[in-house]
């Protein structure tokens, strides 16, 4: 018997036990789990970001290497007022533009490269796919074809469909919008299905945690 | 006759739409008291679900991994997605160990931090190896939160010597660990895998790393959690992920196969039940809901 597992797994299934008491309605226990579940969140956040980066950089600036207080200006700068009058306060914008340029030139070749030239190659090449044999997979072939339509539709309803009155445009936007409305429904059943999964998780702990005598 | 299908439908439209959840839990319990308890003790559950050829090209490059070789786990997933991922991260950890592989494990989201050691834990119990065999700085080690979202992809990718210096626990990695004492690049490692719950300014970590890291000869192999497999799918047959499990159908197909004494069957079994139980709730509710409607 181990007295700090068995400790750790009631307080796990109480609170468990005390956020479900939410589904009824909210009560004193479940206002506590969820007191406590930001509380304990806001340390443990306030704990890592100590380790990673605070404590580093006064390490670094404390062995010697003055360059860590570049950025520490920098962040310092952040902070002058947006309605101050002093000549210096126009400062706070040049961190604000760093971050944005240096986010922006490290996103904009994942984009580019991910999104739009491999994703659209990916999808597309090879259009008719072979077997070892040399006979076509039926498949992933169909499978090719419907990405080009899928695509093709897609970026018709969202850039071109509302400029003009062309039918064929608007038949293929129409598509698109149909294959949209598939992508966004997918992405939601699987958060739903991940969220069921968490859920299961949870009532697996409670099952055992009872059949065990915690 | 038709009297008879208006009080079904007034009695239908009288049922609270949130009370449909009660049937559920009441069905899930019987079937982990009943059924569930039946299955393990004589006849287990067969997961349905047969590899496909995606997954098989993961197994394949599992299997394949030489021995005494080093990989790098970038463990992007917190405690919302554990009942998911760490099985499978387990099951993976347990296949390395086997083969000598040496792992280093970092994170570029502060939930993931326990993650790792929680997977580690969780293999040593199973017992397919043991604890002794699984010593922290030599077969493994934690490099830690590497803060930055996309640009801690970058850090991987292209300054791993930076990355590497010092582990979780603030030791120098050089002196106090053989395992890293041979990386200097990330070409170093057979391959890379991910464990993701989540993206990095829209893009999956794997990817963004991919695009960062012009090194071809590097393996990348995504795990990925059920509402993250969206984002990942488009990238599955690029040039960026040489492999995905994704979904928790893959991942027990994957635990199935390198891990059977995990017994994921039950789980996938239950969780195949629940969902059918929940197409049927979601058509129930919504027959409410129209019903209610008609009655207005």
């Amino acid at each position: 018997m181990n007295i700090f597992n068995d400790i750790g797994t009631i307080t796990a299934l109480v609170l468990t036990l005390a956020v479900f008491s939410g589904f009824f309605k909210p009560n004193p226990l479940y206002r506590f789990a969820e007191s406590l579940f930001i509380g304990v969140s806001a340390g443990y956040f306030a704990v890592i970001w100590y380790f990673s980066i605070i404590k580093p950089a006064y390490k670094s600036a404390v062995s010697g290497d003055i360059l860590i207080l570049i950025p520490l200006l920098a962040g310092l700068l952040l902070f002058i007022p947006s309605n101050s009058e002093a000549a210096y306060s126009k400062l706070r914008f040049l961190p604000a533009a760093f971050i944005v340029i240096v986010t922006t030139a490290i996103n904009i070749p994942i984009y580019f490269s991910a999104f739009i030239q491999e994703m659209i190659r990916s999808s597309i090449i090879p259009l008719v796919s072979f077997d070892e044999s040399g006979n076509i997979l039926i498949d992933m072939t169909i499978n090719a074809v419907l990405s080009i339509v899928c695509i093709t539709s897609a970026i018709m309803f969202l850039v071109a469909r509302h400029r003009n009155n062309n039918r064929f445009i608007n038949t293929t936007g129409e598509i698109g919008r149909f294959f949209i409305l598939v992508a966004i429904g997918s992405a939601f059943a699987y958060t739903l299905l991940s969220r069921l999964i968490l859920f299961m998780g949870k009532i697996e702990f409670i099952m055992n945690a009872v059949k065990m005598g915690f | 006759m038709r009297n008879f299908f208006n009080n079904i439908s007034t009695g239908i439209a009288k049922i609270p739409q949130w009370s449909l959840i009660f049937p559920i839990l009441f069905l899930m319990l019987i079937h982990y008291f009943v059924i569930f308890d039946r299955n393990t003790t004589e006849a287990r559950p067969e997961l349905n679900a047969a590899a496909t050829e995606n997954e098989m090209q993961v197994f394949k490059m599992v299997n394949e991994l030489p021995h005494n070789s080093k990989v790098l786990i970038l463990v992007n997933y917190g405690p919302e997605s554990k009942y998911e991922l760490e099985s499978a991260m387990s099951a993976l950890i347990g296949v390395l160990a086997e083969k000598n592989i040496g792992i280093a494990f970092a994170t570029m989201i502060p939930n993931g931090v326990e993650s790792a050691f929680t997977a580690v834990e969780k293999s040593i119990e199973n017992g397919s190896f043991g604890k002794e065999r699984f010593v922290y700085g030599h077969e493994y080690t934690h490099l830690g939160f590497i803060v930055g979202g996309n640009i801690a992809t970058y850090l991987i990718a292209n300054n791993f010597d930076e990355v590497k210096e010092r582990d979780i626990f603030d030791s120098s990695t050089d002196i106090h660990q053989p395992l890293m004492s041979e990386i200097g690049t990330i070409s170093d490692f057979s391959a890379v895998f991910e464990f993701s719950s989540q993206t990095f300014d829209g893009v999956p970590g794997i990817v963004s790393f991919a695009v960062m890291q012009k090194d071809k000869n590097v393996k990348k192999i995504a795990f990925c959690s059920s509402d993250m497999l969206s984002a990942y799918i488009p990238f599955r047959g690029s040039l960026y992920l040489d492999g995905l499990i994704g979904g928790f159908k893959s991942i027990a197909v994957f635990i199935h196969e390198f891990q059977p004494s995990m017994n994921i069957e039950r789980q996938y079994y239950i969780m195949s039940t629940i969902l059918f139980y929940i197409i049927g709730l979601v058509i129930f509710s919504n027959l409410t809901a129209l019903t209610r409607k008609n009655k207005k």
